[in-house]
């Protein structure tokens, strides 16, 4: 009996194993005949995968000769503040322009350059009361002050417009000098949405 | 001879077997309204929903001029329900109708009236039609977070196409399984009982292809990462994916524990046969 038995588990476990190899075997005529098939679908997987672990925002740090960011921020992290005493403003900038990141405080157009890096950077924020409300009272002179982790940037304000949303011809992406824009909705204290900017523009002075 | 031609029979059958398993499990879940219904029941999705609708209003409130209480009860948890629902149903082919958006336009225009009135504010000819916008633009985010339109229209082309198709396949899957059953059958004439073993055979090639698939996606995908529009929609895709990853294991363990069962008491009986 017991014999039986054990001849019976033994025939059991062969035909297991027979089976186990088929499987394998099939999945692998399979991965093999479907490999780049199979190699895109996990990339485009991997594309709309987003590592959610914790991590603090890394510290932005720059090369002191080329003046380049060697790490830039993450989009929707905050890497800087913003610091405009005549209206009271002292805010936190996010690297990001949607309206998610809008929400949280001053965002900076990803399309632009980084303070220091001696090209246009462009900062956006709400004309609520508690970001950019008081934009009006700024005055050519004022000075918009920039602290991010690799230094201290002082701006002046020697222009400022007023411009459609559209007209980004108003905004210029250059390399050649400084130049801080930062804009709000207009009117400042407008009812219902606002298809107008209002646009300081600052060179750095330190 | 006839050991290599069942084996080879065996592997036909074990292929169909998978492809019948895909094909039922995509049939009673992505394919499956009520599947659906209840993945968002569980995910609580009306609620998520709700907070993504609040957040898109967030991003024209501040804007606005106007206060965080004109935007408050313009649309009921109810609502948000029935609207998610008819997208549902309308997806699926069960009942064909569209978002109605002007009770909550109603509302809004309500709630600024109000406003209005209650701070004396009177508004010019481009304040009202800045407000019209804003309007507009509000209804659009509602109506946007319930029914997605880019995902919605592409899932209202696919969705009634692959039903028609699995609807058609799977039968004629199963005919062709009974086919190659029936060959079986005739090859092993002689040895009736050797046909049950085979299928057994097959059916455990099947489940352990199964979950081979299966353990290595979870390995090489980390399918808790998936983001697809925002956090909350991302939330009821991922926990309806993990749902019938684990449907795919499920239906490998019980098949494969019964085709072992089935295996070990072919060998006792034929041993005892033999004897």
């Amino acid at each position: 009996m017991r014999n039986n038995l054990m001849k019976t588990i033994k025939a059991t476990i062969k035909t297991l194993i027979v089976a186990l190899l088929f499987a394998v075997l099939l999945f692998l005529i399979l991965f093999l005949s479907f490999k780049n098939e199979i190699n895109e679908a996990i990339s485009i997987i991997d594309l709309i995968s987003v590592n959610k672990k914790n991590y603090e925002p890394a510290e932005i740090k720059m090369d002191e000769i080329t003046k380049k960011i060697t790490d830039y921020p993450e989009y929707g992290t905050r890497y800087a503040t913003i610091k405009i005493d005549k209206i009271d403003v002292n805010l936190p900038v996010y690297f990001g322009d949607d309206l998610e990141t809008l929400k949280k405080g001053v965002g900076h157009s990803s399309g632009s350059y980084f303070p220091g890096e001696g090209g246009s950077i462009i900062y956006m924020g709400h004309n609520s009361k508690d970001v950019f409300r008081r934009f009006s009272e700024l005055e050519i002179g004022d000075r918009i002050v920039v602290t991010t982790s690799y230094g201290q940037f002082e701006y002046e304000i020697y222009d400022y417009k007023i411009i459609n949303e559209t007209d980004l011809d108003a905004l210029p992406i250059q390399k050649e000098k400084e130049i801080l824009m930062v804009f709000t909705c207009y009117p400042l204290n407008n009812i219902g949405y606002a298809y107008r900017r209002y646009v300081v523009y600052a060179n750095l002075v330190k | 001879m006839k050991t290599v031609i069942s084996y080879l029979l065996t592997a036909i059958i074990a292929i169909l077997f998978i492809i019948l398993v895909i094909l039922l499990v995509i049939n009673n879940t992505i394919l499956n309204a009520h599947f659906v219904f209840e993945k968002l029941k569980e995910n609580d999705y009306y609620s998520l929903i709700e907070v993504n609708i609040k957040s898109g209003f967030e991003n024209y409130m501040k804007q606005s001029g106007l206060d965080e209480d004109v935007f408050k009860d313009i649309y009921t948890k109810q609502k948000i329900k029935e609207d998610v629902n008819m997208i549902i149903n309308d997806i699926y082919g069960i009942e064909e109708k569209s978002i109605d958006t002007t009770i909550i336009q109603k509302n809004l225009e309500n709630n600024i009236d109000a406003y209005l009135e209650t701070n004396n504010m009177k508004l010019n000819e481009e304040e009202k039609h800045n407000m019209q916008d804003l309007i507009e633009k509000i209804v659009n985010v509602y109506d946007s977070e319930i029914s997605h339109p880019v995902y919605s229209d592409l899932a209202k082309k696919i969705i009634p196409m692959a039903k028609d198709m699995v609807v058609v396949i799977i039968p004629i899957i199963i005919g062709i399984i009974f086919f190659f059953v029936i060959i079986l059958f005739v090859v092993n004439i002689n040895q009736k009982l050797n046909t049950i073993k085979y299928i057994a055979v097959s059916a455990l090639i099947a489940s352990i292809f199964l979950i081979i698939c299966i353990t290595l996606t979870n390995i090489r995908i980390n399918i808790d990462n998936i983001v697809v529009l925002n956090s909350n929609f991302s939330l009821v895709i991922v926990n309806t994916l993990k749902s019938i990853m684990s449907k795919f294991i499920y239906i490998g363990m019980i098949a494969s524990i019964t085709s072992i069962i089935i295996i070990f008491l072919y060998n006792m009986i034929a041993l005892r046969k033999e004897e």
